[in-house]
């Protein structure tokens, strides 16, 4: 039963008020998408970061090498993802699953760094800094 | 950017993006460390503190 104050009003008022936009005057809200969190465990030794960097909010560019199945690659690169060829593909027997270099970079705006990969999950890994943001990121083979 | 046996997949902006659609430049990557050890990005974890103890043990 509520609380009523002696002339009979709510001692306690729950109503709310919805904060409206000012422009539109309607009632403001926030869209959250919903959806699953994935989170995933990285090997250590797969992982490769700006060595410069003590943490990775501080980091230029950070990635990993992980094997991922050819179905993936189709299925998240539609237009490219035909064009990778299999590795060891030639020798019978040969699996089907491919390496991939996950590499991401450019974590502070205006500053990239030109990575050359190598397509062996211990292979070697060399950073040259670049210059303009946008024509000096390549990718190359060895 | 991801590469795939040389085959350039995807090459463009990190896939953060905030509430305004923006792209934040945060990676998708968070590091835990068990302690902070200097000069080691990894940091430190509690089996290297325990191997003094653990050879002092074995004699």
């Amino acid at each position: 039963m509520p609380r009523l104050l002696p002339d009979g009003t709510p001692a306690i008022d729950v109503t709310t008020v919805p904060e409206l936009d000012p422009e539109t005057l309607q009632p403001m809200f926030d869209v959250v998408t919903e959806g699953e969190i994935e989170s995933r465990m990285l090997m250590l030794f797969n992982f490769f970061w700006d060595p410069k960097a003590s943490t990775l909010k501080d980091a230029q560019w950070c990635g990993e090498v992980r094997y991922v199945d050819l179905d993936w690659i189709d299925m998240n690169f539609p237009d490219f993802g035909p064009y990778v060829a299999a590795q060891g593909a030639s020798r019978p027997g040969a699996s089907s699953r491919r390496v991939c270099c996950l590499w991401s970079g450019q974590a502070c705006p205006g500053r990239l760094i030109t990575a050359v990969f190598s397509n062996s999950p211990t292979g070697r890994l060399d950073e040259v800094p670049g210059e303009n943001p946008r024509s000096s990121c390549h990718a190359a083979c060895t | 950017m991801i590469v795939a046996n040389g085959v350039i997949l995807y090459k463009g902006d990190l896939p953060v993006k905030d509430q305004y659609d923006l792209v934040t430049g945060d990676f998708t990557y968070t590091e835990f460390r068990y302690d902070i050890a200097p000069g080691r990005f990894p940091g430190s974890t509690p089996v290297e503190d325990m191997v003094a103890l653990q050879r002092r043990i074995t004699g």
